[in-house]
């Protein structure tokens, strides 16, 4: 009996140990999935239409993207979320941004948001979770999150989203 | 060429220390295959061969041979040379070679000592050549430090800069010292354990587990220490998985130094210290796991690998097996019906003891509940420091007043109310400083002051019995004190030490984070910390941006003190070192951020820490340091 204990117990904490090989512990999921959005406020720019968590509660799939004009990795997403942008509603949020620099950087690269508002002091980037730049999320038509993008959405990205929001559908 | 060399002496030591894993598989049969004499000359063997493989490695450094992939990635010919030595165990492949060094080094002492059963010393020989034989398999298959890569590159990657620094230099050795030590602790009780006859073994085991414990002890104290002043995070300890799993075998090994002490007077719990020697090695080889693995996230995540992670595992697996299924087939062979009773010496000791085994626990279900949580709640949770801070207090202060009492108590049998009689002046002695440390501490936290006055305790219960001692004998001299009243008394004093430099630079520490402008002065606890600017300074290896401030105290210069932010040159890491002004009252402690450039005025992060006592934490260290090596320098002479 005594053995048999010491068997189940070494096995046990073997496959404890053997799980969390394959585990990766710097991986941290977002909170807010399957959560609803979270309430916010951000600032409307001149020349662009803003939006409020309103918007994100109703109509269809939506993305919404945390990015800004200093950050060199949201320059690498951006044909990418063009390539959205052809499809599905881009929502776009500009975290510690300066007017000046955000409007050069769309009318630089193209604007491939429908709507775009200023998170001015980061409040807003902190409601959603966001802990660096970029981040995109997917909402449904209920204004539930249903995916989280942490970095740059590159080109083998964009088939899974694409697949996710298929299947939402 | 040398690295050819290196290999090839490694090799050797596989194919020798294979012979040792056989003869531990035959054990069980009649006819042993190998002698004494054999099993010696393989000791010998081993370590000559791995010193040799160690010798190459070292002189691949030395001579910055990037074509090896260890070298490349951790050293640079701009290295000073101290650091392209200490690169040898700077990372994985390296350290864990310096692992197999220590093993066999312990194995050939251990070969040389001696020792009256044969039969024991054989048996020992063999299972420590034999975990010679997993962990050389384990270096040569998954961890070869003498593996190349082609082409080469012009120039190494550069040593990690946090371990470009002198305590490095020590920190690592140490620990490991104390780690692999306990294999040779494990080897001896497996090897109790494995014959069939009664065998007396309990003074043999003794001087190697005080001499693993104090190069445990002095690791972890070092590693600490380097945390404080290298990290710049104004800490000595962070309860990080990496800290913990030193310190778990650090916790089974003291209860270990305690219970042995009872085995070898009373022959009492002979089967716990068996248990304790087993457990106490598996959490080194746990910790080893948690380290090299990378399951858990910490900041000794620099040498993480699965695929180690599954042979550490395996072998964590057939090590543990073995010790504790012979530990349940054996236990009716050393298990006495005597029982120990509650207020005796014996009795405070075996009290200690479950203490220290709770709070293990705890702190290693703590440690690992992460991993548990995310593979069966699919929940990602870290356990911090809050949760370490409230276990740790409730079972310090039993163990607290243990320490106190224990050393009083007489063997065998005692009584509290005539203990209570005897020590009439003690507890005056801790009413009076009690009232005291109150008073001087008033209004402070009051959990502090509760601290500082257990701490006053143990100290003068352990000068007491000390001058209790004196008084008895009054012509004694210092030298002719009985050695075992200094070391365990030092010791005590040391953890006391330890309780009021924790307590100071954790409770009572005050913490100052601002943008602070050039000729801005900072006042804190009674320093006015001026700001006099930056310069840039350049290094060996590193670009400094040098931060000068002017310490002053009422109006008197004190020191000036410069924190440094590194810009390391090859791999372009940045590194913190905090300048610390230290005094037995506590440190000031100043490190240095950014720049930040706000509305024309310049200004730099500055974080100003005040932390109380913190030089008492090293003390206590140093004293236990200095009361284990006291008891083990009595074990050895009486050995003799």
């Amino acid at each position: 009996m005594k053995y048999f204990i010491l068997i189940i117990f070494l096995l046990s904490s073997a496959y404890i140990f053997y799980e969390g090989l394959r585990d990766d512990p710097t991986y941290i999921p977002s909170n807010l999935i399957s959560e609803e959005i979270p309430e916010f406020k951000i600032e409307s720019i001149k020349q662009y239409e803003s939006f409020s968590s309103a918007d994100l509660k109703s109509g269809e799939i939506k993305v919404v993207n945390f990015f800004a004009s200093w950050c060199p990795p949201c320059k690498v997403e951006h044909p990418q979320l063009k390539k959205l942008s052809e499809k599905y509603k881009l929502y776009g949020i500009a975290k510690k941004d300066e007017i000046r620099n955000l409007t050069k950087w769309l009318d630089d690269l193209g604007n491939p948001f429908v709507k775009i508002g200023l998170d001015k002091n980061g409040m807003t980037s902190i409601d959603w979770g966001v802990y660096g730049l970029p981040e995109t999320f997917l909402i449904d038509h209920k204004g539930m999150i249903i995916h989280k993008h942490v970095g740059p959405i590159m080109k083998k990205d964009l088939e899974y989203i694409n697949k996710l929001i298929t299947n939402v559908k | 060429m040398t690295a050819e060399f290196g290999i090839f002496f490694l090799v050797l030591t596989f194919v020798i220390s294979s012979l040792g894993f056989f003869s531990t598989i035959t054990s069980g049969n009649k006819k042993k295959f190998l002698t004494l004499i054999h099993h010696e000359k393989i000791s010998l063997l081993l370590f000559f061969f791995t010193i040799l493989s160690f010798f190459c490695l070292t002189y691949s450094f030395l001579i910055s041979d990037f074509s090896l992939n260890v070298v490349a990635k951790n050293s640079n010919s701009q290295l000073p040379t101290i650091y392209k030595i200490t690169g040898v165990w700077g990372n994985h492949e390296g350290s864990i070679l310096l692992w197999l060094l220590v093993m066999t080094f312990f194995g050939f002492l251990f070969s040389n000592s001696k020792i009256p059963d044969q039969n024991l010393k054989i048996q020992t020989l063999s299972v420590h050549n034999s975990l010679i034989f997993l962990v050389c398999t384990f270096v040569i298959f998954t961890s070869n430090p003498f593996e190349r890569s082609f082409p080469p590159p012009i120039e190494g990657s550069d040593l990690n800069p946090l371990l470009q620094d002198p305590g490095l230099i020590i920190h690592p050795p140490m620990l490991y010292l104390g780690y692999v030590g306990f294999s040779i602790v494990y080897s001896i009780s497996l090897a109790v354990l494995m014959l069939k006859k009664k065998t007396n073994f309990i003074e043999i085991l003794k001087p190697w587990v005080f001499m693993s414990w104090i190069f445990l002890t002095a690791g972890i104290g070092l590693g600490s220490w380097w945390a404080y002043y290298e990290l710049g995070w104004g800490g000595f300890w962070f309860w990080d998985p990496v800290e913990n799993a030193s310190l778990l075998p650090w916790l089974t090994a003291s209860a270990l130094i305690h219970t042995i002490m009872i085995s070898s007077k009373k022959n009492l719990l002979i089967n716990w210290t068996l248990l304790l020697s087993i457990i106490t090695f598996l959490l080194s080889l746990l910790g080893t796991f948690l380290v090299r693995s990378g399951v858990l996230v910490s900041v000794h995540a620099f040498a993480s690998d699965p695929t180690r992670g599954i042979f550490i595992l395996l072998m964590l697996i057939i090590v543990s097996f073995s010790g504790l299924f012979y530990f349940l087939r054996r236990t009716e062979l050393y298990s006495s019906k005597h029982q120990i009773k509650l207020v005796s010496r014996e009795g405070a000791i075996s009290l200690n003891n479950i203490f220290l085994i709770s709070l293990t626990f705890t702190i290693l279900i703590g440690t690992i509940y992460p991993l548990v949580s995310s593979i069966f709640f699919k929940s990602k949770i870290s356990v911090g420091a809050p949760f370490f801070n409230s276990i740790l207090t409730p079972v310090m202060v039993p163990m607290i007043f243990g320490m106190i009492i224990g050393p009083f108590l007489r063997w065998g049998n005692d009584d509290l109310l005539k203990l209570l009689n005897r020590l009439k002046i003690l507890v005056f002695l801790f009413l009076f400083s009690s009232i005291l440390l109150w008073y001087v501490n008033f209004g402070g936290p009051v959990i502090a002051i509760i601290f500082f006055i257990f701490a006053a305790w143990i100290i003068i219960a352990s000068l007491f019995e000390l001058t209790k001692f004196m008084n008895f004998k009054p012509k004694l001299r210092i030298n002719s004190l009985p050695a075992k009243y200094f070391s365990q008394s030092i010791s005590h004093i040391g953890i006391g030490l330890i309780i009021i430099g924790a307590t100071g630079s954790s409770i009572l520490k005050i913490e100052k984070i601002q943008f602070q402008e050039i000729g801005e002065i900072i006042k804190i606890n009674q320093y006015d910390v001026e700001f006099k600017g930056v310069k840039v300074v350049e290094g060996p290896n590193f670009l400094s941006q040098t931060g000068v401030f002017e310490v002053s105290k009422d109006d008197a210069h004190v020191i000036n003190l410069k924190p440094e932010k590194r810009f390391y040159n090859a791999n372009k890491q940045v590194t913190t070192e905090a300048a610390i002004y230290s005094t037995i009252f506590g440190d000031l402690y100043i490190a240095i951020g950014d720049k930040n450039s706000i509305k024309n005025s310049v200004s730099w992060t500055t974080r100003i820490w005040y932390n109380p006592f913190t030089i008492w934490i090293w003390l206590g260290v140093f004293s236990l340091v200095t009361g284990g090596l006291i008891s083990f320098f009595r074990v050895i002479k009486k050995k003799k």
